[in-house]
């Protein structure tokens, strides 16, 4: 090849059609002098030219596309104006979607802001471990990991030990509060960045019993007061010092109300040996490294692995599976970690919003394809004359693209207005508010978020435009001047259909859901504990005795029964003890409770054979046990009354133990399971609850009176209780149902909104262009009633094949979710046919008001012009 | 009329001067033969097509040729206008150039 033809064409392609004859120059100028002067010189000569000439063709280019972009742009906005109707459907299609697409935007760009104000965030990582059992990522690591890794690999620079479990009641003076946060090594403050807003910075950390406060808890324990070099004390454990109040206001993965130095727990020579122990503290340490600049982090975590085999030789095998390394900066949002030290919201939840939020685009931008496509005969003439003055293909989807990017950035404005309303109740959520994972509005008025968003927007528009402009930059122009295309051929009918069966398919799988999972939660909220919870008081006991509370309280006229328990059943809290037959070796894990006598009586469980325990009987308190019918199946036994005075085996109990009673089922963990295998034991002396029954209606004097006997119970803790039936009411799982059901009737609503929408796009065209046989027909005498049946059957056919494609797959993907539900609301046929219902009731409605107009039309009007 | 600038007389005297061969390739040649310089393609067309913008020159495109890859010449011819802008220029110079008194190289300003 002689020529620099490559060049040549994309010269070409920079520069507009009036200046190709120029390139024609160069190339005969190029072709001449390889005759005269050899190759070499000619392709001298033509960089020579090419590069002196350069500047000048790129003004070109850049004023040749300006002006071309302008002229798309006038033509979009006059097709828009031309045609306000199609456009105002796209657009307040484009921002529904794009008002959640921008929510999650601004959810995912804060959530990833965590813990970037570390002036190292990038060099800052945490090490975490796989579960050699469960396959289960944690979030800690043993304690002494972090020197271990220091002293062996030059590319660890600083370790930062921490240590969970800081919490309990704080005492000043005669105020008591509870507060919770952990134990960090003196690295801590100098690793990260937080700031101490009082207090040395280097040796806050660094005493045993040093303690950091946030402004927050510092307040509550020392009102106005100077917290700094106040001594306060842990209820039940220690003094500690206030050494610093630290700034808690940065967005960080860490949660705390409170730090205590490190040295606090390794100052105690007892727990020294204790603490190089992985078993000890593989549950409840974290690990933070900070790494060398261009430190290798994949090569690293190789190395690391070894440590395993090296460090933790238990006889029952190592628990750790494999160490991985996290960067600091994507703990937010990573694959779930068990025991994390704060809050964090797992990857999974926003993979679940955006998988949400892209079908939400999606069927939006189907809206634009499917409209333009249908109408893309009235286009088709324009393209046509472009053509045939010397357009190229790409510069016909180039003015296409530019349409449909406008769409969008209209689309923008307006979603930026159902944002303001959308992100107030986004915040509101429950999870939201619990994971303290709020967008703040003042994001939106930040350039780089405000950048990013446009970005989107841009791409929504791009991509909702390709398929379009590609179609549509495909006619021949001497078919579609000459009219020899019709209709039917051109606007792409099988497309259309596909679009809304596609969209009517969602929807109704969204409708559908969001309807079962309200049903689910209604009929979680309305379950049946098998307990009476109305009336009872839930006391913890701390250091008192469950007798002396007995003695204290009975003598109350308000009182009706107190019993003591652990833990209390419904919370979520669970012990479980392994339960075998006699004959048979297979082990039930039954959640067990650990009761007095009064346990029964006052939770009002349905005794259905046998007796309750007696406290007369010595030997009730080390071999009888109670039972719920689910544990009572599970071992293997007909009915209650053959189940009693049989004996079982209970792994951690020496003696054999033999059940006494049966109970009815109740709920022992939470909601999702009314039927869980459960089992009493009857040792009143390891109760740490007690459930005190009041009379009807006397449930609140008591309280307060209970505030008053606390006192008088010489407790070294403040007084703790709760009410039972609230607290089972406040329960976060319901709540996060009602979050979801909220999430997904959102979802639900705009899908159904948009693709009603792009629906009424559908029909209003379809109507205009079908005007003259409506007239014909008319005159022939057909019915207003028959002419719009005419008319909607069509996306009648649409609507029930979406129904018959999305009721398997609702009820299917629905079937997944409900599996971690063994307490399963009856859903039967009608949620089905209640969400395809909805979806078809509104798109007939949304049909009609055009097919109406257009069948009721006199036929004179129509079929006179012409 | 503006007088035209030297650029632009050289580019009308060589559309003059070759003719019916009067398209960008030969011209901008033809120049760089006369000035002595290689000039650049842009430092060519710029001013033709100022010159054709002001009437000076007409122009129309060929029949596009395999030998510049199916691409068109663009030809030039000089209008009315453009002879009346040449001579206006030479008349100019002319008169600039009669009438000069000695160059007196040994005559210096008298120093103040």
């Amino acid at each position: 090849m002689k020529k620099p033809a490559f060049l040549l064409q994309f010269l070409e392609k920079m520069l507009p059609p009036d200046l190709h004859h120029l390139i024609g120059d160069l190339e005969e100028e190029f072709n001449h002098n390889i005759n005269s002067e050899g190759l070499a010189k000619a392709r001298l000569h033509f960089w020579s030219q090419l590069i002196r000439s350069l500047p000048w063709f790129i003004l070109q280019f850049l004023t040749w596309n300006t002006t071309m972009f302008l002229n798309y742009l006038k033509v979009g906005w006059r097709n828009m104006k031309k045609h306000t109707g199609f456009s105002l459907i796209n657009v307040f299609g484009m921002a529904a979607s794009l008002s959640v697409c921008l929510l999650l935007i601004l959810f995912i760009l804060d959530q990833k802001s965590y813990d970037r104000f570390h002036e190292k965030s990038d060099r800052i990582v945490r090490v975490t471990f796989e579960s050699s059992s469960s396959g289960d990522m944690f979030a800690t690591t043993p304690a002494s990991l972090g020197d271990l890794l220091k002293k062996q690999y030059p590319e660890v620079e600083a370790t930062v030990k921490v240590n969970g479990g800081f919490y309990g009641d704080f005492r000043y003076s005669e105020i008591d509060v509870s507060l919770s946060g952990f134990y960090a090594s003196q690295s801590f403050l100098s690793v990260f960045d937080f700031d101490l807003l009082e207090g040395d910075i280097q040796t806050a950390l660094k005493d045993p019993g040093s303690v950091l406060l946030t402004p927050k808890s510092a307040r509550k324990l020392f009102g106005n007061e100077e917290a700094l070099g106040k001594t306060l004390t842990k209820v039940g454990n220690q003094d500690f010092t206030v050494t610093g109040i630290i700034d808690d206001a940065e967005k960080t993965h860490f949660d705390f109300e409170l730090i205590a130095s490190y040295s606090t727990i390794t100052s105690d020579p007892d727990y020294v040996n204790f603490f190089e122990q992985w078993k000890n503290t593989l549950w409840n340490s974290y690990t933070y490294l900070l790494m060398a600049e261009k430190a290798d982090m994949s090569a690293f975590e190789q190395k690391i692995q070894r440590q395993i085999t090296a460090n933790f030789m238990e006889e029952e095998g190592s628990q750790i599976a494999r160490f991985r390394i996290q960067p600091l900066t994507s703990i937010n949002l990573d694959k779930t970690h068990n025991n994390e030290i704060g809050f964090v919201i797992p990857g999974i939840i926003a993979w679940f919003l955006i998988g949400f939020t892209l079908v939400i685009t999606l069927i939006a931008c189907f809206n634009y394809v499917s409209l333009t496509v249908a109408r893309a005969l009235n286009r088709s003439k324009e393209i046509g004359v472009r053509k045939v003055h010397g357009a190229h293909r790409s510069s016909v989807i180039k003015q296409f693209i530019t349409e449909s990017v406008m769409i969008p950035l209209f689309a923008f404005v307006f979603s930026i207005f159902l944002l303001r309303w959308l992100l107030p109740e986004f915040n509101n959520l429950y999870f939201i508010n619990f994971m303290e994972a709020s967008v703040d509005t003042s994001m939106l008025f930040q350039p780089e978020v405000i950048f990013v968003l446009i970005v989107f927007t841009v791409i929504v528009g791009i991509f909702a435009g390709l398929y379009p402009s590609i179609y549509l930059s495909s006619f021949n122009p001497a078919e579609v001047l000459k009219g020899i295309s019709n209709t039917r051929k051109i606007s792409g009918q099988t497309l259309k259909k596909i679009i809304t069966v596609g969209q009517f398919t969602f929807s109704i799988i969204f409708i559908t859901s969001s309807i079962m999972l309200f049903l689910q939660f209604k009929h979680l909220a309305d379950t049946d504990y098998g307990f009476n919870q109305e009336a009872i008081i839930n006391l913890e006991l701390k250091d008192v005795s469950l007798s002396q509370v007995k003695n204290h309280l009975l003598r109350n006229s308000n009182v009706k029964s107190v019993s003591g328990t652990s833990p209390v059943p419904g919370m979520g809290a669970i012990y479980y003890e392994e339960v075998s037959s006699i004959l048979g070796d297979q082990k039930i894990d039954a959640a067990s409770f650990r009761v007095d006598e009064d346990f029964i009586p006052t939770m009002e469980l349905n005794l259905l054979a046998g007796r309750n325990f007696n406290p007369e009987m010595n030997s009730d308190s080390t071999n009888a046990v109670i039972i719920s019918t689910a544990l009572m199946r599970k071992l293997g036994f007909k009915d209650p009354a053959e189940a009693v005075n049989k004996e079982i085996n209970i792994t951690n109990e020496k003696n054999i133990t033999t059940i006494v009673g049966v109970t009815e089922n109740f709920v022992a963990s939470d909601l999702t399971s009314t039927n869980d295998p459960a089992i009493l034991l009857f040792q009143p002396q390891k109760t740490r609850f007690a459930l005190i029954k009041t009379r009807p209606s006397k449930i609140i004097p008591f309280a307060n009176e209970l505030e008053n006997l606390w006192p008088s119970l010489n407790s070294a803790y403040p007084l703790k209780y709760t009410v039972l039936d609230e607290e089972l009411r406040d329960n976060p799982s319901l709540y996060v149902f009602i979050d979801m059901v909220k999430v997904l009737g959102l979802i639900a609503g705009f899908s159904i909104l948009i693709s009603c929408l792009g629906l009424l796009g559908l029909a209003i065209y379809s109507s205009e262009n079908r005007v003259k046989e409506i007239g014909i027909r008319k005159v022939l005498g057909a019915s207003v009633n028959q002419l719009v049946f005419t008319l909607s059957e069509e996306y009648l056919w649409m609507i029930l094949t979406a129904i018959v494609i999305s009721v398997p797959a609702s009820w299917f993907i629905n079937s997944l979710w409900l599996q971690a539900f063994s307490n399963k609301a009856d859903f039967g046929l009608m949620v089905h046919v209640f969400g395809a219902l909805i979806a078809s009731l509104l798109a007939i409605l949304t049909i009609s008001t055009q097919t109406l107009r257009a069948a009721r039309t006199s036929p004179v009007k129509n079929l006179r012009s012409e | 009329m503006n007088i035209l600038s030297r650029m632009e007389e050289l580019i009308l005297l060589s559309v003059w001067k070759l003719q019916t061969e009067a398209y960008g390739l030969e011209i901008r040649q033809h120049l760089s033969e006369l000035t002595g310089q290689d000039l650049s393609v842009g430092a060519v067309y710029v001013p033709l097509k100022r010159l054709k913008k002001r009437g000076y020159l007409e122009a129309w495109d060929s029949e596009p040729t395999d030998e510049r890859g199916g691409r068109s010449k663009r030809f030039y011819k000089l209008t009315q206008k453009g002879i009346g802008a040449l001579q206006q220029v030479k008349s100019v110079q002319e008169n600039a150039w009669s009438n000069l008194p000695d160059i007196g190289f040994d005559w210096t300003p008298a120093k103040s």
